[in-house]
Parts: C-alpha cells; sequence; structure tokens
C-alpha cells in the first residue's frame, strides 16, 4: 500500500507522561508514527495535553515510560544531546518570549543559531534563504522595525518565520494561530503548506476548517486518552470531530 | 536627520566627557598642564585623570551588566543594582572589613564580595527554577526583596563602623569612586573593554536564551548550561566593579534602554559597545557634575545618578508607550 511506502520520520511508543506514577497524564501509553513530510493537526480540547505531547516528541517533558525514536536514530529523544536535538528539531512555543527592542530580521536570522553555532556567523547562502523568508511571509516592510513595534498578527508572522527558517526536519508549532484575524489565518496556513513534504510540521490548533482542509494526518486527545492517530480524510468520515467538541455536532 | 541628530548628540557627549577632568574645585591654569611639578600638573595628572579613566570603566562596566542582565532574566527591569546582587558584593567587602580586617581594596574583600555575590545568584536562580518563579516579575520582586534586607544589613554593619572606625564608610552606601594610581585605572578600564567584548563573542547565546529555555535548545544552545556560565562570569564583573566603586544605581537600568531608543542597535552584539560608551560617559559626567555643582564639597557620585537617572528612566518609560 501506498501509505506504508511512505517514509516514517517519529515513532512513538507507548508514551506515558507525568511527574509520578501518582500524578501521572495519561494511564494508557500512547503509541503512534507520524510520517516524515506530512502536516500533521494536533487538535483537542483545553489542557488535553497537547503542549505536553509537543514538549515529549522534543525530549522535553518527563515521562514515566515510553520511548520516542526519530529519524532513524537508535536512541530515544530523551537521551539526546542538545546537539542532535537541534538538527532535527525546531519549536514555536504557544507565548514565545522576546526581547521588544531587537529587529525583525535580526530576530528570524537566530534561526540559523542552531547550525552555525553561537560563534558562527551567516553565511552568504544563508542570507539569501533570509530575504526569501521574508519575502514569503510578506515581512520586507517590516525587517528594520523591532518586535516590540509591531502587532501582534505581524509578530507572530515572524515568529513562524524564523522557526520554519530553521534547518530542521521537524517543527512543532504550539497554537501558533492564536492571535490571527481571518485573512491572517488563511496566509498562515497557505504558507504552511507551502513547506508540505520538505518538512514535517506537527501543528497544535484549534482551527478544525483549516486542519480538516489543509492537514495531511490529525492527532486527537481528549482527557488523557489517544483518541485518534491517522489521515485527515479518515478522521473527518468516521465523524470522530463530534467526540473531540459536542458543540460543532450539527 | 536621525542619524544627524545621532552625531551631534554624540559630538556633543563626547566634547563634555573630554571637558569634566578639567571641573572642579580647583581651577587649573592650561598653560601649567605641561610643566612637570606645578601644582595644576599634579592635581590634573595625579589626581583627576586616573580617576577619569577609572570612572569611564565602571560607568562602562555597569551600563553592559545591566544589559546583560537584562537578557539573562528576559526581564527590562533586571540590574545588578536592582536584583541586590551590588548589594551584596558591598555588603560582603564590608564584613570581610569587619571580621577579617582586610582592606576595602584588597583582593581578600573582593573575594568576599565574590562569595556573597555567588550565594544570592545561586539564591535568585533557585527561586527561579522553582514552582514559585514562574515569571520573570516574581524574580524581579524576588530579587528587590533581597536588595533591602541586605541593604539594611549592610546599614547595620556599617552603623557600628560608624562608632570604631568613623567616616567614609557611607560611601558604599551612595557609590563613590576613589583614587587609584593611573596604572590601576587603565588596567580596570582595558578590564572592562576586555570583559564586553567577551559578553560580545557569546552574545547570539544570550539572544538564543532570551527565546525561552525550549526555543534555546533547538537552537543548539544548552539553556542551564550557558546561563550559569553567564552568571558565573558576570558575578565576577559585578564583583570587582563593585568592590571598587560601592553601590552604583541606575547606569544600569537606564543606560540600555537609552541606547536602544537613541541608536537603535540592530542587535545585542552591537548594543554591547553602544551601552559601554553612553554608561562611560554618563558616569563621567555625573561624576564631573557631584564634583563642579558645590565646589569644594563632593557629594557621592551614586546621588548624581540616581538624581539624573530616575527622571531619565520616567522619560525612557513614557517613551517607550
Amino acid at each position: 500500500m501506498a501509505k506504508e511506502l511512505k517514509n516514517t520520520i517519529c515513532q512513538v511508543t507507548d508514551l506515558r507522561m507525568g511527574f509520578s506514577p501518582r500524578n501521572q497524564f495519561n494511564e494508557e501509553g500512547w503509541s503512534f508514527s507520524i510520517n516524515a513530510g506530512d502536516l500533521i493537526a494536533l487538535i483537542g480540547p483545553n489542557g488535553s495535553g497537547k503542549t505536553t505531547l509537543l514538549r515529549s516528541l522534543m525530549g522535553e517533558s518527563t515521562l514515566l515510560s515510553g520511548k520516542v525514536y526519530v529519524a532513524q536514530q537508535s536512541h530515544s529523544v530523551q537521551e539526546w544531546k542538545t546537539r542532535e536535538i537541534a538538527n532535527i528539531f525546531s519549536y514555536l512555543p504557544q507565548e514565545q518570549p522576546f526581547e521588544p527592542s531587537q529587529r525583525v530580521d535580526g530576530f528570524v536570522g537566530l534561526a540559523y543559531v542552531s547550525c552555525n553555532g553561537v560563534l558562527g556567523k551567516i553565511t552568504e547562502e544563508q542570507a539569501e534563504l533570509l530575504e526569501n523568508q521574508l519575502r514569503l511571509f510578506d515581512l520586507e516592510k517590516q525587517r528594520e522595525k523591532t518586535l516590540g513595534s509591531l502587532s501582534t498578527g505581524e509578530r507572530q508572522r515572524v515568529f513562524l518565520a524564523r522557526v520554519m527558517l530553521q534547518p530542521s526536519k521537524i517543527v512543532l508549532l504550539d497554537e501558533p494561530t492564536n492571535h490571527l484575524d481571518p485573512e491572517a489565518l488563511a496566509r498562515f496556513w497557505n504558507a504552511l503548506s507551502l513547506f508540505k513534504g520538505d518538512k514535517t510540521v506537527v501543528v497544535s490548533t484549534h482551527d478544525i476548517p483549516f486542519a480538516k482542509k489543509m492537514s495531511d494526518g490529525v492527532l486527537a486527545l481528549r482527557a488523557g486518552r489517544l483518541l485518534f492517530c491517522g489521515p485527515t480524510s479518515d478522521f473527518f468520515q468516521r465523524g470522530l470531530i463530534n467526540d473531540l467538541f459536542p458543540s460543532l455536532a450539527t | 536627520m536621525r542619524t544627524r541628530r545621532n552625531y551631534f548628540f554624540v559630538l556633543l557627549l563626547l566634547s563634555l566627557v573630554l571637558l569634566t577632568p578639567f571641573l572642579g574645585a580647583e581651577r587649573l591654569s592650561l598653560s601649567d598642564l605641561n610643566k612637570f611639578d606645578s601644582l595644576s600638573y599634579r592635581i590634573f595628572w595625579e589626581l583627576r585623570f586616573p580617576r577619569w579613566l577609572l570612572t569611564l570603566g565602571v560607568g562602562g562596566m555597569l551600563a553592559v551588566l545591566g544589559a546583560t542582565y537584562q537578557n539573562l532574566f528576559r526581564n527590562p527591569l533586571s540590574e545588578p543594582y536592582v536584583l541586590g546582587v551590588s548589594s551584596a558584593v558591598t555588603l560582603g567587602v564590608v564584613l570581610g572589613e569587619f571580621f577579617f580586617r582586610q582592606p576595602t581594596d584588597s583582593w581578600g574583600s573582593l573575594l568576599c564580595g565574590m562569595i556573597l555575590a555567588l550565594l544570592l545568584i545561586l539564591f535568585l536562580t533557585w527561586f527561579a527554577s522553582s514552582r514559585w518563579g514562574s515569571s520573570s516579575e516574581k524574580v524581579i520582586l524576588f530579587g528587590l526583596g533581597c536588595n533591602f534586607v541586605l541593604s539594611s544589613i549592610l546599614f547595620l554593619v556599617l552603623s557600628f563602623q560608624f562608632q570604631s572606625v568613623g567616616g567614609g564608610a557611607m560611601r558604599w552606601f551612595f557609590g563613590f569612586i576613589p583614587w587609584v594610581e593611573t596604572q590601576k585605572a587603565i588596567v580596570f578600564l582595558l578590564g572592562g573593554v576586555g570583559f564586553t567584548i567577551g559578553i560580545g563573542i557569546f552574545s547570539q547565546a544570550l539572544e538564543a536564551l532570551r527565546l525561552g529555555d525550549s526555543v534555546a535548545r533547538t537552537l543548539g544552545v544548552s539553556p542551564q548550561l550557558t546561563r550559569n556560565l553567564f552568571l558565573l562570569f558576570t558575578s565576577v564583573g559585578v564583583a570587582v566593579t563593585v568592590s571598587v566603586s560601592g553601590t552604583i544605581g541606575f547606569v544600569g537600568l537606564v543606560i540600555p534602554h537609552l541606547c536602544r531608543m537613541i541608536f537603535k542597535p540592530s542587535s545585542f552584539r552591537i548594543l554591547l559597545p553602544q551601552a559601554f560608551l553612553l554608561g562611560a560617559s554618563f558616569l563621567v559626567l555625573c561624576d564631573g557634575l557631584s564634583r563642579a555643582l558645590v565646589p569644594p564639597f563632593e557629594f557621592p557620585v551614586g546621588v548624581m545618578t540616581t538624581l539624573i537617572g530616575g527622571p531619565l528612566f520616567l522619560v525612557v518609560l513614557w517613551r517607550r508607550n
């Protein structure tokens, strides 16, 4: 089958998150895999564990059990060094801290710290890619402005430009569309779909219509349970969305 | 337009900075300045010039340390003075004098100051990583609380000392530029420049850390290690600076913001030298004013920086909105 010919980039087995057996997030272990190059929508009600899952995919959350194998590495992501993490992952948290006086181009350029190192400088080739990225995210006019002087939506575009520019294989985005107006929302999803096939993107989101239209796969969480993991079309055909958000059912 | 105004500003500042050694209780005769053994010669080259150099170094260091702390603690208000690190150093130096009879300009007193500063930093970082220190505001408030407590202990120790030694001790409270030999002043100034270059070389690590620990990790910057190294390095910087000058407030707080407002640096690496130069100029001007305002009386430069820095801070706040 064509589906199985796709490369798996992330294989999760028996994942149980939490600090101690008494204080565990999900009782039954989660197992799923993610195909390389897919755009995955991570959906679920508030508090269903989207952020915790994203953070355990990059080896940040404390795990009670389970392994996360990424990109054909022989050891689980929890045991990775910072260097290895930086080669594979880029991440945009729900609330991105930033220095208000930092300039847009400088901020986006920080993406290359991941491969050049702290002491490195941006190469000519990278500078060109940076230019393209600013153009792609419609930030050319804002490049010399400071982050503090931008509107929330513009700033979100800057954050996204940074995280997508980073030469990583897997991009983890935590509710990146929270502050966007409908226009910006559409542009955001269009921009994301441009990276399909190139990067694997896991995006936690509440934009169900866009997730339905744009994503390749769905990871659905509810109250500490992994409700569904598979192709987007299956998820919506089986009407599982109504289990997650009953008020959406019509 | 903007750049021309900036040039004018820099030129004005530079000429004022160059003029300050001529300010003071004693009027100097310019023609005597190159006459060996004349009174003017000795006052200028043996008293005012080394003090001027040292003030440049102290001011630059304070501004660079402030800028670094603001990135390190992810808060525009953090500064060694506000967080109580300066008070910890001062208390260490004064306690060293009180209990171990270490003269205040010795390596021993510097060590005492550094130990207390590191203890406070450890305490602060422990608080910041605990579940109570979830936001940077709380860390600032916590540091402010430490500052109050340390200052009161310092005051207590100093009031004991007043009865035995008398005078002079209050300078620690307000900050004061002491007299040193020219060589020492040059060494301090060069050390300050080296310190700034050192921070500048690793500035991208600081910028990555500013984006939060998780993002820093995905940029290949190990958050714990990097933060601890920076804290250690800056603590040494604070200890050396404060053990020379006492607690001088507002330079580290105001100057980096003022730099961002005036020069709009494109990155932290460019901000650092600007902050050093503006901080150095600011402190030299404050020192000149503190000598020239009501001669022959000299008041502590820390009083002057607070008097000017306070309103400046309000202006910066006003403009930021």
